[in-house]
């Protein structure tokens, strides 16, 4: 235990952050544990404790009597000051030990612009950020996450990496570890034989490594509690996973296709996780949890399940990730009887023709419809998402965009009962980046004058003062599209900038896009070669090695009937032999 | 009003007092307290606390009043509220009150001085004037920590001296005894972490507020 805690918590910032006992906080006995993992979440305490994905696999690890899972996050600017300043290494939140002492280091990679988390964490542990330079009295580094379903641009670091579904595979692996006698090379050899576990960079290099994918979703871990923050955390409620998967096929959309077989969780089951997690946290709001909510296909029982629970105790409940074409009466009542939430929805392009592409399947009379239903039933706030910069993508799309929002506005004083209170609209876009196992992986994404034009373009196409308009800034959408199709160089890049002074870079605030260029200056990376190229299908891609359960030919299909403008019905309605299935046990499917 | 006494010690003494609420009505829920809702748009539970503690102090005798509905017996609700709560956060009594917190004028702290620095300490506090200054809505203003504060060693241990400070405490006047390890840590540049903890409350009387 590191010795000079009371001073270093006593004169940071949000202290909280870092004391390790919150309610549900797991210590075990370290005398009696034959593994020790500390689980790193590269970004802040307060983005990280929002993760379903961590709380999950923390709670899920620490079910096993022989191992103990405590958590890392990456501390603010002024802890990693102290932290240096004072000599102090960094420290597992719960033991207060520092990293060195661990068995696994493990990583959850969720998003590309906490890449640079990895290396301040690793450095305030006294950790060599490269698996080649680590001997063999050190940690083994394990990584996993969405992220991870293209491994290459931090594959030099890590010695594990688990691609797909950890609640799958993760036991098998700490028993391999156990079996191994701590073994460092016996355990990387045999991990490849895992299916799921892919280990850059012990011996020869794997051909293929195949995601791991939970056969049984309706029976599989969930924790019955959550550690609960004393601090507010950005999302600071129980988040109730309710199926994962989604049957509808957006061709830009990376989770449709790697979380891919679409499963849905019993309402039985449901309703008692979430009692149970109610129970042990004491939090007073549930959200549902999906890609898209209300193709639950028992959503309305549900909601009614968990409403008699909830409404006598004061819990509300959230039903985010709602889709036009079917959202319904029903819904939008269980919403509204619980605590009215704002009404957001996606329809990702401004024109029925780039939806077409997209395979977006809803219409304009969608729109319309849900509108209707949702301010007939008061709703006084709307938020519309959308992307620029999608293949085939032209000016008139992006009018498109504004016509749409204000069509909304037009369908407020049309349909709303209660008109006096007005009505806001808020356009928020994100700009295409083209993701790895997608049938847009070979796109090419805009540059960033090009990103800029059609910013203005469409912030000069907005008429109504209703409408707000909100995007991201376009440099950190270049340096996430490098990520996402990167390949090993990128590692270099990543620490070059890191040395550079890149800290926390999902935040506006700490992200300074002239020190990666100058850090891929440095590395002689270009990254429009990795953005703004289209590539070929036959072209090698650095991810190709990796086998989601999707074939190739069914990307490659899905894509050029996109630039037909044709459209695939849902999984629900007609499959369309994307080639998940051969890699589950029975019928899964819908 | 039913007044609880619970304690804040140990890491939990890094808990602002806002996540503290936030916590309480936590373990209200866990513990199935049948505690009185405000009324109104966005309904919460009724909770007032005794006075906020600094960051970095901890309460022993820390004092909450809430309002219940239908209460079973107060001793299984303690029961329920103790085996409920975090690491650090302890609950020790249970009973009626109508005393109101605006009654507290107080409260008594007991600090540690490091062995390290507590004879410059004890030399500090002795000082003739102890300049410090308070921030407050209307800006910074300076105050004499000595005037405000009464200020008595009252033994050694092996930690370190220890020390008694009795300060202002409530809605209308409050002075953290941090001000105090403050002005020391600025007069010597010695950044010694105290052991401070917050005891008891006073009334006007200079009785224990209970």
């Amino acid at each position: 235990m590191i010795n000079n805690i009371d001073k270093i918590l006593s004169s940071v910032s949000k202290p909280s952050w870092y004391i390790g006992t919150e309610l549900n906080a797991v210590h075990k006995d370290k005398e009696r544990i034959h593994t020790r993992v500390a689980y790193c979440f590269p970004d802040l305490y307060d983005v990280g404790m929002s993760h379903l994905g961590m709380k999950l696999l923390y709670h899920l690890m620490n079910e096993r009597e022989d191992l103990w899972c405590e958590r890392v996050f990456t501390p603010n600017t002024d802890m990693e000051e102290l932290l240096r300043k004072t000599g102090t290494p960094i420290f597992a939140l719960e033991s207060k030990d520092e990293l060195k002492e661990f068995d696994f280091v493990a990583f959850t990679l969720v998003y590309e612009l906490s890449y640079t988390g990895i290396a301040t964490i690793l450095d305030l542990a006294g950790i060599p950020l490269y698996a080649k330079d680590r001997t063999d009295d050190m940690p083994i580094l394990l990584a996993g996450g969405p992220c991870m379903c293209n491994p290459e641009p931090v594959a030099d670091f890590f010695d594990v990496i688990d691609i797909g579904e950890g609640e799958e595979n993760l036991n098998e692996l700490f028993n391999l570890y156990k079996e191994c006698g701590k073994n460092r090379h016996e355990f990387l050899e045999k991990a490849k034989d895992i299916r799921g576990i892919y280990v850059p960079n012990h011996g020869e290099k794997q051909k293929k490594v195949t995601r791991a994918i939970i056969n049984d979703l309706p029976n599989v871990y969930f924790p019955d509690r959550l550690v609960v923050p004393f601090a507010q955390v950005v999302h600071d409620r129980i988040s109730l996973e309710i199926m994962r998967g989604c049957i509808r096929g957006c061709r830009f959309c990376q989770a449709g296709i790697i979380y891919r077989p679409y499963r849905q969780k019993p309402v039985e089951r449901l309703k008692n996780d979430a009692v149970k997690l109610c129970q042990n946290t004491g939090y007073d709001e549930i959200s549902l949890l999906s890609l898209s909510t209300s193709d639950f296909q028992k959503l309305p029982e549900l909601a009614e399940s968990l409403k008699e629970y909830c409404i006598p105790r004061k819990i509300s409940l959230a039903v985010p990730s709602l889709r036009i074409d079917n959202f319904s009466k029903e819904i939008s009542d269980e919403i509204s009887s619980i605590r009215k939430t704002g009404l957001t929805f996606a329809p990702e392009a401004g024109t029925q023709r780039l939806r077409d592409v997209i395979n977006k399947n809803i219409t304009d009379e969608d729109i319309e419809r849900s509108c209707k239903i949702a301010f007939e039933n008061g709703a006084s706030a709307v938020k519309l998402y959308f992307m620029i910069g999608l293949p085939t993508e032209t000016d008139e799309d992006i009018v498109g965009i504004a016509k749409t929002a204000e069509k909304v506005v037009d369908y407020f004083y049309k349909y709303a009962t209660n008109r006096s209170r007005g009505i806001n609209v808020t356009i928020s876009c994100a700009t295409f980046v083209p993701k790895p196992h997608t049938p847009f992986q070979w796109e090419q994404q805009l540059t960033l004058e090009e990103i800029q034009r059609r910013q203005e373009l469409l912030k000069s196409s907005i008429v109504s003062k209703r409408v707000h308009y909100k995007y991201h800034d376009a440099d950190t959408t270049v340096l996430e599209g490098v990520f996402a199709r990167g390949d090993r160089k990128i590692a270099k890049l990543i620490e070059a900038a890191w040395r550079l002074g890149c800290r926390l870079d999902a935040w506006s605030e700490h992200f300074d896009f002239s020190k990666w260029q100058k850090a891929a200056e440095g590395c002689g990376i270009d990254f429009y070669s990795y953005t703004a190229r289209k590539r070929s299908f036959d072209e090698e891609l650095p991810w190709g090695f990796v086998d989601s359960g999707i074939t190739n030919e069914f990307l490659k299909r899905e894509c050029e009937k996109a630039y037909r403008g044709e459209t695939t019905p849902s999984c629900a309605e007609k499959c369309a032999g994307c080639g998940v299935n051969r890699l589950c046990k029975g019928d899964v499917c819908p | 009003m039913t007044r609880i006494v619970f304690s804040k010690t140990g890491y939990a003494k890094y808990i602002s007092h806002l996540d503290l609420t936030r916590c309480m009505a936590r373990i209200m829920a866990r513990a199935d307290i049948p505690i009185w809702y405000t009324q109104g748009f966005n309904p919460h539970p009724y909770m007032v606390f005794s006075a906020a503690l600094p960051i970095g102090v901890c309460g022993e005798r820390e004092l909450l009043d809430i309002k219940l509905v239908d209460p079973p017996e107060y001793s299984i609700l303690l029961d329920r509220m103790i085996k409920n709560s975090p690491d650090g956060i302890s609950f020790s009594g249970i009973y009626d009150s109508d005393y109101d917190f605006k009654y507290i004028e107080k409260a008594v702290y007991r600090l540690i001085a490091p062995s390290d620095v507590s004879e410059s300490f004890e030399e500090f506090v002795s000082s003739a004037v102890i300049p410090a200054s308070k921030k407050t809505k209307s800006g910074e203003i300076k105050i004499d920590l000595k005037e405000e504060m009464q200020i008595k060693k009252t033994g050694e241990e092996k930690d370190g001296a220890v020390f008694e400070i009795i300060a202002p405490c409530g809605n209308e006047r409050n002075i953290s005894p941090t001000l105090l390890t403050g002005a020391f840590a600025e007069k010597t540049g010695n950044s010694a972490v105290f052991d401070i903890v917050r005891t008891a409350f006073l009334d006007g009387k200079s009785d224990i507020f209970r």
